[in-house]
């Protein structure tokens, strides 16, 4: 399965980036993984052609089996960096059109950025997105900040295991939406 | 009475835009009302330095003793360029401008439901520990129908429904900043 994994950050410093590279690198048996980022795509603006950034992003979320999106909590909700990516892939073109979507997020504090989730399943719900999203177990991880060990691995063991838990959860839906 | 009336987009043409020329205009006796635009910032950027462009918008927000948001709604939210705005005056960049500042939200879309879902965006935004905004509650103006709401010719809103709602609606915000500025 190709997955994308697509980071909703364009800090410097990305907690979520650090997530998708673990599950990268624990699921590399399993999934054939790419990365994507939002950050240096240029803002969204009404009425004007993809920039060759956003129509190469388009292209790959089309490409990919499945899009696993990592997305950080900025005042409740998705980065504008985020929602600016998702406005260009839902104006001129609409990659994400039945494509299977997951969403894992983590944070410093212990809300692990569960409402930038909500937020980001209600904006993924509107009809110029229109993906199959994945509602299950919700993978939101807290205290980011002393959850890696040097090596960029996840320290406490129960969560990798829900991790594992989650990404079984995640194929069992894959398989029966691509049935 | 300072207030900012902020256009929510940085789309070239747009009916909020033409709402909050039309707010500046009927209320122009009651508050000194100035229409602000936010497609020049720069995108945020958590660890970027705030330029020029980005010092003056945060001036200009301090300054002001309220801020009308009139916001479209892009995919149910308010619009990125409108959320990267907001992002450049939280407290990630240092700067504490919207601390307490008394703020209305309205919205103009094409269709029936008046961005109702991109104000409800902006008021949870605005409420959030990084924003702490003083948010007039109720108070509600969804405009939908542009096309048919405003005159072609003018840009003034005409349809009288929603006239009377924005009286209503600015007649409750202009008493929510003076009681803010006690």
């Amino acid at each position: 399965m190709k997955v994308l994994a697509l980071n909703g950050s364009n800090a410097d410093k990305s907690y979520n980036e650090m997530l998708l590279k673990f599950i990268a690198k624990h699921f590399a048996d399993k999934y054939d993984f790419e990365f994507a980022t939002v950050k240096g795509l240029p803002m969204f603006k009404e009425g004007q052609e993809d920039p060759a950034d956003v129509a190469k992003l388009s292209d790959q979320v089309a490409a990919a089996d499945l899009v696993l999106i990592g997305s950080p909590e900025q005042q409740h909700s998705v980065t504008s960096a985020l929602k600016s990516a998702l406005e260009w892939l839902s104006t001129n073109t609409h990659p994400f059109n039945g494509k299977p979507v997951v969403v894992v997020s983590t944070s410093p504090l212990a809300q692990g950025a569960a409402r930038s989730q909500t937020k980001l399943k209600t904006v993924l719900a509107s009809p110029g997105l229109h993906p199959v999203v994945f509602n299950d177990d919700e993978f939101m991880m807290g205290g980011a900040a002393t959850a890696f060990d040097e090596n960029g691995d996840l320290k406490i063991s129960g969560t990798v295991d829900f991790l594992e838990h989650f990404f079984d959860e995640v194929d069992a839906w894959y398989a029966q939406i691509t049935k | 009475m300072k207030l900012l009336a902020i256009v929510g987009t940085n789309a070239d043409f747009s009916f909020n835009r033409l709402l909050c020329q039309f707010i500046a205009k009927r209320f122009g006796d009651k508050a000194e009302i100035e229409v602000a635009e936010i497609g020049d910032l720069p995108a945020f950027y958590k660890e970027g330095q705030a330029d020029a462009r980005v010092t003056a918008w945060r001036e200009k927000v301090d300054q002001a003793d309220g801020l009308i948001i009139a916001t479209p709604e892009y995919d149910h939210a308010i619009p990125a360029a409108l959320k990267s705005a907001l992002e450049w005056l939280g407290s990630h960049a240092g700067s504490k401008v919207m601390a307490y500042k008394p703020v209305c939200v309205v919205g103009v879309s094409l269709g029936g439901q008046g961005a109702s879902r991109a104000q409800e965006d902006a008021r949870e935004i605005l409420l959030a520990p990084d924003m702490t905004a003083n948010v007039l509650p109720g108070n509600e103006l969804l405009i939908g129908r542009a096309y048919s709401s405003f005159d072609k010719e003018s840009g003034d809103l005409v349809d009288e429904a929603s006239i009377a709602q924005l009286d209503k609606v600015m007649e409750a915000f202009f008493a929510f900043v003076d009681q803010a500025k006690k």
